[in-house]
């Protein structure tokens, strides 16, 4: 599937934080395991390095890994809310449809 | 690898921004068509924006540089996470450079424009306070935002910790900036997610490695941290009755065997491509890894070590991605 990129700011995802505290620091529930399809996401993948970003402009963001390797995978969100969902992760591919990878040594 | 998701040249189109292993920072630029194939980001005298360990392409080796950086003392400084950030808010991109080391970050400054970068070539520190920016555990990398809406860009970052054995694991913190836009300060880390004490039965969080995403996950309103790393846990062992303390030390005979055997053959090579190039010598090593005899005893190898996990559980070590959601209900006390 080729990705369509459109503009986003680059803190879109962050800029609405309702957290204004001057003197206490957030806590957070007990982390869960994100799975992509019937997997565990990042398995596998070294030093998995999460983002999620909207790359088609359809307003849903994708979820982005960046590996060890100079290798990016992308899953695609389903569901909302408490529902959320990821699709099997798969690379990210470059305009000519093959495999994005960064130079590494 | 920590991809940035930025408009990078000012082109309309989100580039990829991001430093890799190599020791220097890359970008994929975006286009109506989709991403192009990544390039490496130059200085304006045209080399490689860097800190001093880089992996030197043309030597294929390790190699290391003082150019970058006025009165180094901490030897060897490794760039493996970047981000494009307007430091002096003058409208263009300066850069920032992990360094997975000894944790420091530091600031490149661009002269030029977005459209027409000319990255200086010089490093200077970042700081916490009047100290070194120092993450303990090393600096897997950085993240921006605004994470307690004051309208100063934040850093938060993640940690290694130590990657294999039982000592300290990784953590999450927050650098609050507490300086002015153009002009950033930032306070000593606050713990967002407390270091790895490791040591559990089954895997329960990211322990090392924690690569950090912050994000409004489920649209609540608040920030929460999305972690990619690796947990580290040992199962809980039975105890083996006789049959299986008998089959585990006949597997453990078996493999000790195939170890040696392997052990041999890459020795055997070693040897005799001992006067070889380096080039020459990694393809001979390939050709020995490609042949028959060799996949043969790794086949081995991985069989004989998974029928004893089975019996004799050990150490796991695998990587995840983890959601932390905020828990609206409590806050802790900030130490100031």
């Amino acid at each position: 599937m080729r990705i369509r990129i459109v503009l986003c700011a680059v803190l879109a995802t962050s800029c609405s934080s309702s957290f204004a505290a001057e003197d206490t620091v957030p806590t957070f529930h007990a982390p869960v395991q994100l799975m992509a399809d019937d997997s565990a996401m990042g398995q596998g993948v070294l030093y998995p390095s999460p983002k999620m970003q909207d790359l088609n402009g359809d307003g849903v963001p994708e979820m982005l890994i960046g590996d060890l390797r100079g290798q990016l995978l992308v899953a695609e969100r389903q569901g909302s809310g408490d529902s959320v969902q990821w699709s099997r992760l798969k690379p990210l591919e470059t305009a000519d449809g093959k495999p994005i990878k960064f130079d590494n040594w | 690898m920590a991809p940035q998701f930025v408009d990078f040249n000012a082109d309309g189109n989100v580039d990829i921004f991001t430093a890799t292993f190599d020791g220097s920072p890359h970008v994929a630029f975006g286009s109506a068509e989709g991403f192009q194939v990544p390039q490496r980001i130059m200085d304006a005298n045209g080399e490689r924006v860097l800190l001093t360990q880089f992996w030197n392409y043309e030597s294929k080796e390790w190699d290391d540089t003082d150019r970058t950086i006025e009165s180094n003392s901490d030897g060897q400084l490794h760039c493996i996470s970047a981000l494009a950030f307007d430091w002096d808010d003058d409208g263009d991109f300066d850069l920032l450079l992990g360094d997975k080391n000894k944790g420091r970050i530091f600031r490149q400054m661009n002269e030029g424009t977005n459209m027409e970068p000319a990255f200086t070539g010089k490093n200077i520190p970042v700081l916490t306070g009047e100290a070194q920016f120092e993450l303990k555990g090393g600096i897997t990398a950085p993240y921006l935002v605004d994470w307690d809406a004051d309208g100063r860009t934040d850093l938060v970052c993640g940690s290694f910790g130590d990657s294999y054995g039982d000592k300290e694991g990784g953590a999450v913190y927050w650098y609050r900036n507490i300086g002015k836009i153009g002009a950033p300060q930032y306070a000593k880390p606050v713990n967002l997610i407390e270091p790895s004490a490791k040591g559990q039965a089954t895997a329960t969080r990211p322990d090392s490695g924690l690569y950090v995403d912050v994000v409004d996950y489920n649209g609540d309103g608040s920030l929460d941290l999305i972690v990619g790393g690796y947990s580290h846990w040992t199962p809980e062992r039975k105890a083996l009755t006789e049959d299986e303390l008998k089959r585990v030390a006949e597997l453990e005979v078996q493999l000790a065997d195939v170890l040696k055997s392997i052990t041999e053959l890459r020795s055997k090579v070693l040897l005799e491509t001992q006067d070889l190039s380096k080039d020459e010598r990694s393809a001979k090593l390939q050709e020995v890894y490609d042949t028959d005899e060799y996949r043969q005893q790794m086949t081995d190898y991985t069989k004989l070590s998974q029928e004893v996990a089975k019996v004799k559980p050990r150490n796991k070590r695998e990587a995840f991605v983890w959601l932390y959601l905020r828990d609206q209900t409590q806050n802790r006390a900030r130490s100031r």
